[in-house]
Formats: structure tokens, C-alpha cells, sequence
């Protein structure tokens, strides 16, 4: 990005006044970006009474089993969504122009449904009554028990968010030349080892935008959980909108639960952005 | 390039089959018969006639249009200039600049939506600016900004910025230059900028929960009210509809975009293999737009028509109601909020709460407006004690009078000044007959091991602490703090036989046979039992909680008159007749239990005897220590 803008540097006349196109969204930024955040930052050190307080943190621990639970369940996400979605945007990759473009609208297509109304049918598909157990028990099969259990929670993660796992992974991986892949198999180099040193190493920036986009809204999601975990697997979302429009009402605690969540995806993406040092490359499909 | 392979294309059948397979249920279940999400009854195109007729579904609809296109396109506008501005910045301003806009990007969705509601809380309290479209579309264009910058910014450095320079040279004005030379070489992100910012927003439901306030609704605040309880068929019908225009546009430019494809094969290659992916995905959005051009002007006529029939400047009632509360015009009764409308030439903008907590919680954080709600007794005397009632002007209600004695004088409004009692109940155990072995007759059943897995229980603490009280011979109202531990243990216990925690949706589990036990209010299970002959109800041998649900008009109602007109009216016999007739709960209208039939007046589940009411106990508002211990309580119990 540098390197372009540095062989062709802008005269100063133009620069002065072009910088001045960015104050609308410099004010927006400010107004409505920055200074929410920082409500929600004073929210969460302050009483209701409005002074100074730790007390907002000091009774979070109680939580921690419900905060591990929303990273574990959302990391599994995260893999199986890559697990799933690295082959195919792989094999997108490599069709023609008609198939990746019927593949790609397929992708996109379910996302102009509303999220609850395809989640709500999860729940007709996997209920004890539900038309999968039905189908199985035409055979003889089950019941299983699938829905309100950490399963079911998953699967709503996956099934929600995979899209945005497929394209990035696609978009960096049509990128790729083939010949590079061609030249480490003339050179010897067998299917597997393809995949480990050429494939996986070219496609990191879309998989590390492809777990960014799927990993911070499995872990903050607050629907899926409650239609498809029922009571019993709350996330940290779910208490965070308990604490603002459910049923128990301290914004206060809230802000303080967002805080500790935004920390924690900080920490977690930190460490996954380690592998790429771009930017979200390939977000844009 | 390569044919896929068998198991490739095993892998990607798969996964379709795993992206289509709800969206085909739900498609299905557009055309059954009954309102049941589970079972198929019939074939019909009911739904979809209805469809254009509910007022509720399609003018979130439109909301939902409108407000993707105004955002889409005010974040367009600011984005693009914003692009300009960060592409002549210096390194640092930049990197600056864009790690702001990243925030949206990688923040949570909710916290995003908390930061923005507090933020229009506070204004709102310092100017009286209300939630609603405003701040919505300010929260839309926040979130749809960060994808506009995004995608023009790349096109930004692909244009050569010798031929901006050259315009100016030639005396070309620079904000002509601007238009002329800049804008047509970045209009392909300008242009999926505008698609994504139109996407997002139209689906996007978790911002504008935390910031539509109480009266401006999108399709997806529409979709999540009803999801509670059970989703109205219509909403599948309009989906199937929506689907279907979307795949039909994209199927056609699809084709057409391959006939040009080969068109240009054949000629020269002038789609560089690079920028392929983005050449198909500006086509798809285009595809998208035309779709979403199609759906505006169909629903332009619609809107007219609306908009025709309806008299400008109406006064508007707020009310917030329980789910499913009020005789709605099916199963052949009275339009009760239609008919009210009419007679008094308003419009009533009417939303649903599932818990008393839930609604206090939503009148506290300050988002929202009503002017009637409808609550519990206890909550009802913590709303008086808040001071966030008004006191009633019984001149406008005079249906007041025919109260039943019993339902005048009152623990949570002693003075009467406050609440005009909507209809009472208990809460009991429903139970399905094929699934127990034998007829439950205590909350006992609750925890009973037998039936692993398919007990539910109430999602709310007051609610569970109450059952587990008197299964333990305590008072429903007990502040007593080694009471309260042993609850909480006995409610640990029961979570090992427990399917889950639910509330509304105890309606729809136990109607398709989801589950064997749950408790409920009496009313609901009369129409559960409708429904599906194999339930059964009964009031526990213990004793249970015995509940009155009054209607309140909220302090600073700007239009306490028409409220209180609203709460006689629900007070009319014939009125109230209907609504106890649709929602089978027990009328504390002398007036009103006069007009039912006597299978209804007989019925014990909705008038038990005195001697079994005698057992039940009415909650108080307990001191605020015991709510804390006891909410503390809860949050410990399903949390862990």
C-alpha cells in the first residue's frame, strides 16, 4: 500500500485540501465510535450513584465458567467453519468463472433471510419431535437428543457464520497461481505436502480474516445461544443483554462484562493476527 | 481449469444441503396449514394472502427497506469522502484513522449496540430526543461505514494519480476533477460498498435491538418478538417471497453475466483473471440491487394504499403487553386493539414483553416509551414504590365499578389509585398425559427422575423461587435469607432432570409434545390444551401462586387521557368477553364473567374453588436485599 503511494508521491497542493473530504467521518468517528466506548467504559468503573467503583469487576468471577464456555464453544466453531471451508473455497477456487460465480451466490444467498428465521428452523430440525429425528425414525433410528445441548449451540454458530469463513478464504485463495502450485509438484513434492507448504502458507491472510469474521460474533452472539442451548448454555452475550433489556437490569455490571469481552477478543485476535501482518486482507469480497 | 473431483463435489453437495435445509423447512412451512412450526397439517396459501393485509409485518418490512437504502446510502456519501481524505493522509493519521475504523469491524455486534444505546439514553435524557429512526440509522451508517471505506480505499490506490493531476493542469476545477476522473475509476467499490452496507443493515438485528427504542421496528425486531412465542406463517410466506425474487434476480444475471463471459472469450481476454472475483461479485451486487429495486416499487403501492386510508396526525397509544394477550382477530374473534383504534381515532403502537422483569428492565434503561403496561402485582407495587406510575382519573374508567370485591382492595395498590385489574390466574403444573405415568399432584413432578429430560422450568426467579418455596412449605414471599439458600439448592438439584429453562416458549414445547412437564399460568394451558387434547393441567397440592395482572398508565404518558380511555375499554363487557374468550385467562370483571358461558364459569382451572385459591399466595415487592440474594441466587443457578 506504501510502496504505490511513494512511487508517485501527490503534489502538496492537492493533499492540503483532499484531507479535509475525511471531517465528516472524523466527527462521526468521534461522536459515535469513540465516545459510546467511552460511556461504556465510565458505565463500568462508576455506581449507579456515579462514583468510582472496582465492585462492577469484583463480582465477575462468578461468571468465568460462563465466559470459558463462550471461547470454547465459539474456537470449536471457528475450526469447524475452517475444517469446512477451507476445502471449498479451495475447490471454488480452482473452477471456472461460471462456477465460482454460481458458488458464490449460492454462499451469499441464505444471508438475505433473517438470521432468527433460519435459526428458528434449526430448532423444527432438531427438536426430540423435530423432522431429523422423524426422518431417523422412519429407520428406526433415535431419538437423538440434539437440541439444548452445546451441539446445537455450535451448529448454530457454524451454520450462521460459515459464509463469512468461505469467502475471504475464497477471495485469497483465487489469488493464488496455479503454477506455483504445478512447480512444487514437478518438483516432487506429494498432495500433503503441497497443502502444508504451499497452499496453507499463501491462504493466512484469508484464514486469519476468515476466524475473525466467524470467532467475535460466536463468541458475543446472545440469539443462537438461547434458541438452540436453551436455558441452560447462557454465553457471556446472553448475560450481557440480560443485564441491559432482559431481566436483570445493571448496565453498570453490562458495560464491565463488555469490557472483559472486548479484552478478551483483543488478546485472542492479537495472538491469531501474529500469523499476518497485513491487514484484513480479503475481507472484502 | 481442473473439473472438480467426486469427493469435492460430495463435499460441496453437503454443505449446500447443510446451508438450504432450514431455509427449505421454512419455506415448506409457509404453506401449512396450521400455525404449528412443527407439524404438517395441510396445504395453503392462506398465509400469503393474509400477508399483505397485516399492517404489523409489512410496515416493519418497509421499515427495514427504507432504512438499509437511507443508510446504505449516507454511509456511502460520508465513506467515500472519507476514503479520498485517508488516501491523501500521512502514515500515521492514517494508520490512526484506520484502527478507528476497524472498531466497528472487530467489536462485538453487542457491544457495538450497548455503547450506542447508552450513548442515545444519555442524549435522550439531556435533549428528550427519543429512540427510534434517528438513532437506528445513525447506528446503521456507524456499522455500514467501516465496509465503505474499505472497499473504495483499494480502488483509491489503483487510480493513478497523474490523471487527477493532469485534469488540474488543464484547469479543470478539483472537485469536477473529482467527478470527472476520480469517481468513475473507484464507482466498482463505491458500488459493493453500497451493496454490503445494504445487506448488513437489512438483516441486521442485534444493533437495532439495543438502539430502536420502543416505537420504530424492523423486520428483524418484528421477527425476534415473535420467535419468543410462536412465529406467525406470514413471516414465512414473506421470506419464501423475499428468497425467491433474490435467487430469480441473481439466476438472470448470473446467465447473462456467463453469455458475456463467453462472448468476451471469444474475442479477447479483457477480464484480467485477478480482479475476476471482484468483477463477479460487483455483478452479484448489481443483481442485488435490481432486486431490491423490484421489492421498493411493489411496495411503494402498498405504502400508498396505507397511507390513503389512514387520517394524519392520529394521537399514538403505547402499550406493552405479555405475548399473546389479547384477542387479536383470530380463530374468528374481535380485533380488540382494531376496534379501539377506530372507535377512537388513534393508532396504537402495540409491543409484547415475556417477563415482568424484562419489561421493567426495558421502561429503566430508559429506551423505551409507553404509556400502558400491563405487569404483576409484585412489580406492579416496586413501580409504585419507584414512582413510575401516574394515578389513575377514575372518571374516564367507569367501567371500574364492576370490579369483583376481591380484586378492589389489594396488596400491591392498597389505594386503588393506581391499577385496573386485566385478568388473573395461577400458575400450576401442565402436564402431557401420554408422556407420565401417572397424574402429577404436586410440584414434586418437577424433580421427579423419572422424566429425565423432559421437564421444563420457568426462566425467571421470581417464577422458580416461587415453586420451589412451596414445595419446601415456605412462604412465596419469604425474606428469610436460609429460605432462600435452601431454594437455590433445591433449584440446583432439579437441574440434572431439567430439558431446559424456557418461558413463553413452554407454549409451543408442550403443545408439539416437546417436552412431558412444565409449570404455567393457568390460562395459557386452557389454550395449550385446545390445541392438543393430551394436556392436561393442575393446581399443586402445595399450593401455587395466585397472580393479577393490572393495567398502569406510566408517569409522564403524554397522552393519559386516551390511556385511560384505553383501560375502560378493555373494561367493556363485550370487550373483555372477547379477550377472555381468546386469551382464557380468569376475568376480575363481575361484569365481563356474567357474559361467559357456563362451561367457562364452572371451569376450575380458570375459577378454582375458594379453598384451594386459600392455599395460593399473591407476591409482594420484597426489600431490596432479598431481590439482590435472590437474583444473585439465579444468576449462579443458570450459570452454572
Amino acid at each position: 500500500m506504501t510502496k504505490s503511494l511513494s512511487k508517485a508521491p501527490l503534489p502538496r497542493r492537492g493533499k492540503n485540501k483532499s484531507v479535509f473530504a475525511v471531517a465528516p467521518y472524523g466527527l462521526w468517528m468521534a461522536l459515535f465510535i469513540l465516545l459510546p466506548l467511552a460511556m461504556v467504559l465510565w458505565f463500568a468503573f462508576t455506581t449507579e450513584g456515579g462514583s468510582f467503583t472496582v465492585e462492577n469487576f469484583a463480582g465477575l468471577h462468578k461468571y468465568a465458567r460462563v465466559f470459558l464456555k463462550s471461547i470454547w464453544l465459539s474456537l470449536i466453531a471457528t475450526v469447524v467453519c475452517l475444517l469446512i471451508g477451507f476445502p471449498i473455497g479451495y475447490l471454488m477456487s480452482r473452477m471456472g468463472e461460471g462456477g465460482q460465480r454460481t458458488m458464490l451466490m449460492l454462499i451469499m444467498l441464505p444471508m438475505w433471510m433473517s438470521f432468527l428465521l433460519r435459526t428458528y428452523a434449526w430448532m423444527t430440525l432438531l427438536e426430540r419431535e423435530g423432522l431429523i429425528n422423524r426422518f431417523l425414525g422412519l429407520f428406526g433410528i433415535g431419538p437423538f437428543n440434539m437440541i439444548n445441548t452445546q451441539g446445537a449451540v455450535v451448529l448454530g454458530m457454524v451454520y450462521n457464520y460459515l459464509p463469512f469463513m468461505i469467502l475471504p478464504l475464497h477471495s485469497i485463495m483465487v489469488k493464488i497461481d496455479r503454477s506455483i502450485i504445478e512447480a512444487a509438484q514437478d518438483l516432487g513434492a506429494n498432495g500433503f505436502h503441497v497443502f502444508l507448504r504451499v497452499l496453507l502458507p499463501l491462504s493466512v491472510p484469508g484464514i486469519v480474516t476468515g476466524v475473525t469474521m466467524v470467532f467475535v460474533p460466536s463468541v458475543s452472539t446472545f440469539i443462537i445461544s438461547r434458541m438452540l442451548g436453551g436455558g441452560t448454555n447462557l454465553l457471556i452475550g446472553d448475560l450481557i443483554e440480560q443485564q441491559f433489556l432482559g431481566s436483570v437490569y445493571n448496565p453498570h455490571v453490562g458495560s464491565a462484562m463488555s469490557l472483559i469481552l472486548m479484552a478478551m477478543i483483543l488478546l485472542i485476535m492479537g495472538v491469531i493476527n501474529r500469523f499476518d501482518d497485513g491487514e484484513m486482507e480479503g475481507m472484502l469480497v | 481449469m481442473k473439473k472438480t473431483g467426486v469427493f469435492g463435489k460430495i463435499w460441496i453437495g453437503l454443505m449446500m444441503f447443510f446451508l438450504y435445509a432450514p431455509i427449505l423447512v421454512l419455506i415448506a412451512f409457509s404453506f401449512n396449514e396450521s400455525k404449528s412450526r412443527a407439524l404438517f397439517t395441510g396445504f395453503t396459501f392462506k398465509w400469503y394472502g393474509r400477508l399483505l393485509q397485516n399492517t404489523q409485518i409489512m410496515s416493519s418490512f418497509w421499515n427495514s427497506l427504507t432504512m438499509a437504502f437511507t443508510s446504505a446510502a449516507l454511509a456511502t456519501v460520508i465513506g467515500v469522502l472519507a476514503a479520498v481524505g485517508i488516501s491523501k493522509m500521512g502514515k500515521r493519521a492514517r494508520s490512526a484513522v484506520m484502527n478507528v475504523t476497524y472498531l466497528p469491524v472487530l467489536n462485538p455486534e453487542i457491544v457495538t449496540g450497548i455503547s450506542m444505546m447508552l450513548l442515545f439514553v444519555f442524549f435522550k435524557n439531556l435533549l428528550g430526543s427519543e429512540l427510534g429512526f434517528g438513532t437506528v440509522l445513525i447506528a446503521h451508517i456507524t456499522f455500514c461505514l467501516p465496509y465503505v471505506i474499505l472497499n473504495v480505499l483499494p480502488k483509491l490506490r489503483q487510480v493513478d494519480p497523474n490523471i487527477y493531476e493532469a485534469a488540474l493542469d488543464l484547469g479543470c476545477p478539483p472537485v469536477k476533477a473529482f467527478f470527472k476522473v476520480m469517481l468513475p475509476q473507484i464507482s466498482s467499490g463505491i458500488v459493493s460498498g453500497f451493496m454490503m452496507s445494504f445487506t448488513f443493515s437489512l438483516d441486521d438485528f442485534i444493533i437495532t435491538y439495543f438502539t430502536a427504542g420502543s416505537g420504530y421496528k424492523t423486520l428483524p425486531i418484528t421477527i425476534y418478538s415473535m420467535v419468543r412465542k410462536k412465529v406467525n406463517p406470514q413471516i414465512n410466506a414473506l421470506s419464501a417471497i423475499v428468497f425467491l425474487l433474490v435467487l430469480t434476480m441473481l439466476v438472470v444475471m448470473n446467465v447473462a453475466e456467463a453469455r458475456k463471459a463467453r462472448r468476451t472469450e471469444r474475442g479477447e481476454l479483457s477480464v484480467r483473471s485477478g480482479s475476476r472475483a471482484k468483477v463477479v461479485l460487483g455483478r452479484s451486487a448489481m443483481a442485488l440491487a435490481a432486486a431490491a429495486a423490484v421489492f421498493v416499487v411493489g411496495l411503494v403501492g402498498w405504502r400508498n394504499y396505507q397511507n390513503g386510508a389512514m387520517i394524519e396526525q392520529q394521537p399514538v397509544l403505547a402499550v406493552f403487553n405479555w405475548g399473546e394477550y389479547i384477542s387479536n382477530g383470530e380463530d374468528g374473534g374481535l380485533d380488540v386493539i382494531a376496534a379501539f383504534e377506530e372507535e377512537y381515532g388513534c393508532t396504537v403502537q402495540y409491543d409484547l414483553f415475556s417477563t415482568n422483569e424484562e419489561m421493567y428492565t426495558k421502561l429503566k434503561s430508559g429506551s423505551a416509551n409507553y404509556d400502558i403496561v400491563i405487569p404483576s402485582d409484585y412489580m406492579i407495587s416496586r413501580m409504585i414504590k419507584e414512582d413510575m406510575l401516574e394515578k389513575l382519573d377514575f372518571n374516564n374508567i367507569p367501567n371500574a365499578e364492576f370490579i369483583m370485591d376481591r380484586f378492589k382492595q389489594t396488596s400491591y395498590d392498597p389505594t386503588g389509585e393506581y391499577t385496573v385489574p386485566y385478568t388473573w390466574g395461577t400458575v400450576g403444573l401442565i402436564y402431557n398425559t401420554t408422556m407420565v405415568e401417572e397424574a402429577p399432584d404436586s410440584w414434586a413432578a418437577l424433580w421427579d427422575e423419572r422424566y429425565k429430560g423432559d421437564i421444563l422450568m420457568f426462566l425467571n426467579s421470581r417464577d422458580a423461587f416461587g415453586i420451589a418455596q412451596k414445595l419446601l412449605g415456605y412462604s412465596q414471599n419469604t425474606t428469610d435469607e436460609a429460605e432462600l439458600l435452601a431454594c437455590a439448592d433445591k433449584l440446583k438439584e432439579q437441574k440434572k432432570v431439567l430439558q431446559t429453562y424456557v418461558m413463553d416458549e413452554i407454549f409451543d414445547k408442550m403443545e408439539i409434545g416437546e417436552a412431558a412437564l412444565a409449570p404455567y399460568y393457568a390460562g395459557d394451558a386452557l389454550t395449550m390444551i385446545d390445541e392438543n387434547p393430551d394436556l392436561a393441567f393442575v393446581l399443586p397440592k402445595e399450593g401455587s401462586n395466585l397472580f393479577i395482572d393490572a393495567m398502569c398508565v406510566i408517569k409522564g404518558s403524554k397522552n393519559k387521557e386516551l390511556a385511560e380511555n384505553f383501560i375502560d375499554y378493555m373494561c367493556e363487557p363485550e370487550i373483555g368477553k372477547a379477550n377472555i374468550e381468546y386469551i382464557n385467562y380468569s376475568t376480575p370483571l363481575q361484569t365481563v364473567y356474567d357474559l361467559l358461558d357456563e362451561e367457562v364459569q364452572q371451569n376450575p382451572v380458570s375459577y378454582p374453588d375458594n379453598e384451594r385459591v386459600a392455599r395460593c399466595d399473591i407476591f409482594v415487592n420484597l426489600p431490596d436485599e432479598t431481590n439482590k440474594l435472590v437474583q444473585d441466587l439465579w444468576n449462579e443457578i443458570i450459570a452454572e
